[in-house]
């Protein structure tokens, strides 16, 4: 999932779908149906420094975490979103012994370095791309810009 | 600014409680701290400004379709996972589903 960031698809004749966001620190399980429909999603474009979700065929853009569309034909409406557990394999089996897993065949990383490693946010004098700046609205200046923090 | 504005709607709120009764204003005072969430977080179809969307990360990653799975003790036997591997797992109609590759700690 972290190289892939949305997973969907028919198992068990379901159609399961999956967000997550290593970066983003968000992830949700999602049913991908609007208005009764099932909708394909891919990862799209960045919006408040964030992977939108792009429905393909009607490119209706949608957010990642609270399934709401954003932008597009079906702007307005919603994904139907739940939780998505975070679990280790030995704490899974004894939850469900009969738990499926899918499994991506593609490589570890590509090969390729890993962009979160260059952008990670506690890494000193590392800055966002203004590709990215730009996509932020109005910042908190509470905390560095990225740095993760509950607001009370 | 949003969030010093509210903080200090907030404060100001609070400063009213304690002066005129805090029965009379903790219902609004209530309210207004739920709505907090709603009013600091940006992506909505409401406030949604398409000239702040960027093409940048377009092409960097593609979506796992999944057609096929094999129980999780079968990846654990085949060394395809460690007991420690941490998963996504989603619930689907037919039970619980888990999905590989949850972060670059994996085993493979």
């Amino acid at each position: 999932m972290a190289f892939h960031h949305i997973a969907q698809g028919e198992a068990d004749d379901v159609a399961p779908m999956a967000t997550l966001w290593v970066v983003c620190n968000s992830e949700v399980s999602l049913a991908p149906t609007i208005e009764g429909n099932v909708c394909n999603y891919v990862n799209s474009d960045l919006y408040d420094d964030l992977f939108v979700l792009e429905d393909k065929e009607t490119k209706t853009l949608c957010s990642h975490m609270t399934g709401e569309a954003l932008y597009g034909k079906h702007t307005g409406l919603q994904i139907p979103v739940s939780k998505l557990l975070q679990i280790h394999v030995e704490q899974a089996l004894i939850f469900d012994p009969t738990m499926k897993i899918a499994t991506s065949q593609r490589p570890y990383n590509d090969g390729k370095r890993s962009m979160a490693a260059r952008w990670w946010p506690d890494r000193d004098g590392v800055q966002l791309m203004p590709e990215l700046v730009e996509t932020l609205a109005d910042e908190d200046i509470h905390l560095n810009r990225m740095a993760i923090g509950l607001g009370i | 600014m949003i969030v010093p504005t509210v903080f200090q709607a907030l404060l100001f709120m609070n400063q009213l409680a304690q002066n005129y009764g805090k029965r009379l204003l903790g219902g609004v005072f209530a309210s207004a701290l739920l709505s907090l969430p709603a009013a600091l977080y940006s992506q909505t179809a409401a406030t949604f400004d398409i000239d702040r969307y960027s093409p940048l990360g377009e092409v960097f990653f593609e979506t796992f379709y999944v057609d096929e799975t094999l129980t999780l003790q079968e990846a654990l036997n085949t060394k395809l996972l460690n007991p420690t591997t941490e998963l996504p797992v989603t619930e689907t109609a037919t039970g619980y589903l888990a999905l590989d590759g949850v972060s670059p700690h994996r085993t493979r």
